[in-house]
């Protein structure tokens, strides 16, 4: 499944890899490499963007960009 | 000696920087860009240091103006920025992201000293990291913990600066920047690098970190009110209100106090030197042009306070996420608010302050609709006009006049949001908008950082803005004063005669 999918916040997810595309480099830039663990914090309304822990850190992405990272 | 500080943003660089160079900063612009360059002096122990404060990134290969300026700085030997070593402050409650950046300027074989900041934070947080352990397997590389926020130990950071030898031998990862230049080129392989240092400092940071405890985010529950659906934007709203209410009710006294010693100053100049062109010059021309520069200081330096109180708490990337659906339909991005609620303060620093936002052509609709939020400059405009054609009555305990204020701001943003969406109808991009944004964890501002904050932005307003109020109020003076006169208004009737 991919990271947009995700709506419960209590479980923590392994990322495995990031679709190839022109925001590749970024995501895995922010800490966002496949083996890393992310958990989802909270949503902005109407679920977009939504905001991520990145194992000591938040980040915030939108919808578009959480479809690009596959988790499990 | 030239030196550079390089981090990411939120690891408390720009403390670091205020701690070392205090008063002694300065800002310019990189030519050609709209990215603030900001440098400042000082001496430790005989050694004149210059420094550097770069824009705040995550890594190396740019992806944004400001990227691309610190990319360029220190990439290229022969630029003119180009510093003898840099500084890396690094957040030490995150260290696997910070190294990221660390190790890639590492790599490029430039002199380096880290430093890993919040160190207080990270003991707190017990993911106790053998600093000297990993100094080690970073291969030696000087190793300095600090804490930012108390500037405790700042003298050892300084010692510890000028010890760093300025010769290093290449790294043994140089190569990866050696045909750098046609790195927009190999965007896949640049993903596979980065993959691959990230399992490098996995493998370094396991070594030497003991105990690895999971590490919580803080501050959750904040996050649960101040993004919440309905009383996220409540509270941003009335922030806003409170915050601008707060502006003009300051400003009121000190504005006058202005004003009032500057008609002074005219009047006095005018009976006391002898008559002429030259006092009509000083007194009608350059105090009157002086004093239409002053009597904004306040007003400008209260919005950059609130700005920068917000700014440096955290909550403006809350906001900032709060926003960013809204305006996303018409071509903005939740990066837009800062400029936008700026833009109430002067369009200038605005402007500049858009920098950060990735896309083009975000970027370009909001530098060309931030001109529309009602500036402070106009608000005198603003004030007269209502006073002359709004009753000073109330309705329900609320002031029209007020009121009508409240609209006038409204109507800007509405003007702004309106022209951003013509904007976004007709202009086409080929890359595509994105938002991958850190949310930093809510902290209690520094009062040096918001203090030297005021005082630059204020102080670049009076010297920036002020050198052309003041030459154009000079030149309405003489057009006054020398003009064609009466003889010209009453031409026809002259010559009708």
């Amino acid at each position: 499944m991919t990271l947009d999918q995700v709506s419960n916040s209590s479980k923590s997810y392994i990322v495995r890899q990031i679709k190839k595309g022109p925001l590749t480099t970024k995501l895995i830039d922010m800490g966002l490499f496949p083996g890393k663990e992310i958990r989802l914090l909270f949503k902005a309304p109407f679920g977009d963007p939504i905001a991520i822990d990145v194992q000591g850190y938040t980040l915030s992405l939108r919808r578009e960009e959480a479809a690009l990272i596959s988790i499990e | 000696m030239k030196a550079a500080l390089v981090g990411n943003p939120n690891a408390g660089k720009t403390s670091v920087f205020n701690l070392l160079t205090g008063l002694n900063q300065k800002v310019g612009n990189y030519p050609g860009i709209t990215v603030d360059k900001k440098w400042g002096y000082f001496n430790y122990q005989g050694t004149d240091v210059e420094l550097l404060d770069l824009p705040g990134l995550y890594s190396i290969y740019p992806k944004s103006q400001d990227e691309e300026v610190v990319f360029q700085v220190l990439r290229q030997k022969d630029h003119r920025d180009h510093p003898d070593l840099v500084i890396v402050v690094m957040d030490a409650t995150n260290l696997e992201r910070n190294l990221f950046l660390a190790t890639q300027i590492l790599d490029l074989g430039i002199p380096t000293l880290l430093i890993a900041n919040m160190i207080d934070l990270m003991d707190k947080d017990q993911v106790g990291v053998n600093l000297e352990k990993l100094s080690e397997l970073l291969g030696g590389v000087p190793l300095v913990a600090f804490n930012a926020r108390t500037g405790q130990d700042l003298a050892l950071l300084k010692s510890a600066l000028l010890e760093v030898p300025l010769e290093v031998a290449s790294s043994p990862h140089t190569q990866e920047f050696t045909n750098l230049e046609d790195w927009n080129a190999g965007r896949q392989e640049e993903a596979a690098l980065g993959e691959a240092r990230y399992k490098r400092i996995r493998q370094i940071l396991s070594l030497c970190q003991p105990l690895t405890r999971k590490r919580s985010v803080r501050h959750q529950k904040w996050d649960q009110i101040l993004t919440h659906p309905l009383w996220g934007y409540l509270i941003f709203l009335s922030l806003l209100a409170l915050i601008f209410q707060t502006i003009f009710a300051w400003s009121e006294v000190p504005m006058n106090l202005i004003d009032t010693v500057f008609l002074t100053l005219s009047q006095w100049t005018q009976a006391t030197l002898p008559n002429g062109p030259l006092t009509d010059l000083i007194s009608q021309g350059l105090i009157p042009g002086l004093g239409g520069v002053m009597i904004f200081i306040p007003q400008i330096a209260f919005l950059f306070l609130f700005i920068s109180l917000l700014e440096e708490s955290g909550y403006m990337s809350r906001v900032v996420f709060l926003m960013d659906r809204g305006l996303r339909k018409y071509g903005l991005s939740g990066k837009s608010v800062v400029p936008l609620v700026s833009g109430t303060a002067c369009a200038i620093p605005a402007v500049m302050a858009t920098r950060n936002i990735e896309n083009w052509k975000e970027r370009l609709i909001t530098i060309l609709v931030v001109p529309f939020t009602t500036c402070s400059a106009r608000l005198p405009v603003y004030m007269i006009l209502i006073s002359l054609v709004i009753p000073d009555d109330r309705f329900l305990g609320i002031n029209y006049q007020g009121l009508t204020l409240m609209g006038l701001y409204f109507l800007g943003f509405l003007m702004a949001i309106l022209s951003a969406s013509i904007l976004n109808g007709f202009m086409k991009t080929r890359n595509k908008s994105y938002f991958v944004v850190e949310m930093p964890n809510y902290k209690l501002p520094l009062l040096k950082n918001v203090a030297l904050t005021v005082w630059e932005k204020t102080r670049s307003f009076v010297t920036e803005a002020g050198k052309i109020i003041l030459a154009i109020s000079v030149l309405l003076w003489f057009m006054a004063s020398f003009g064609p006169g009466k003889n010209f208004a009453n031409a026809e009737e002259i010559i009708s005669q």
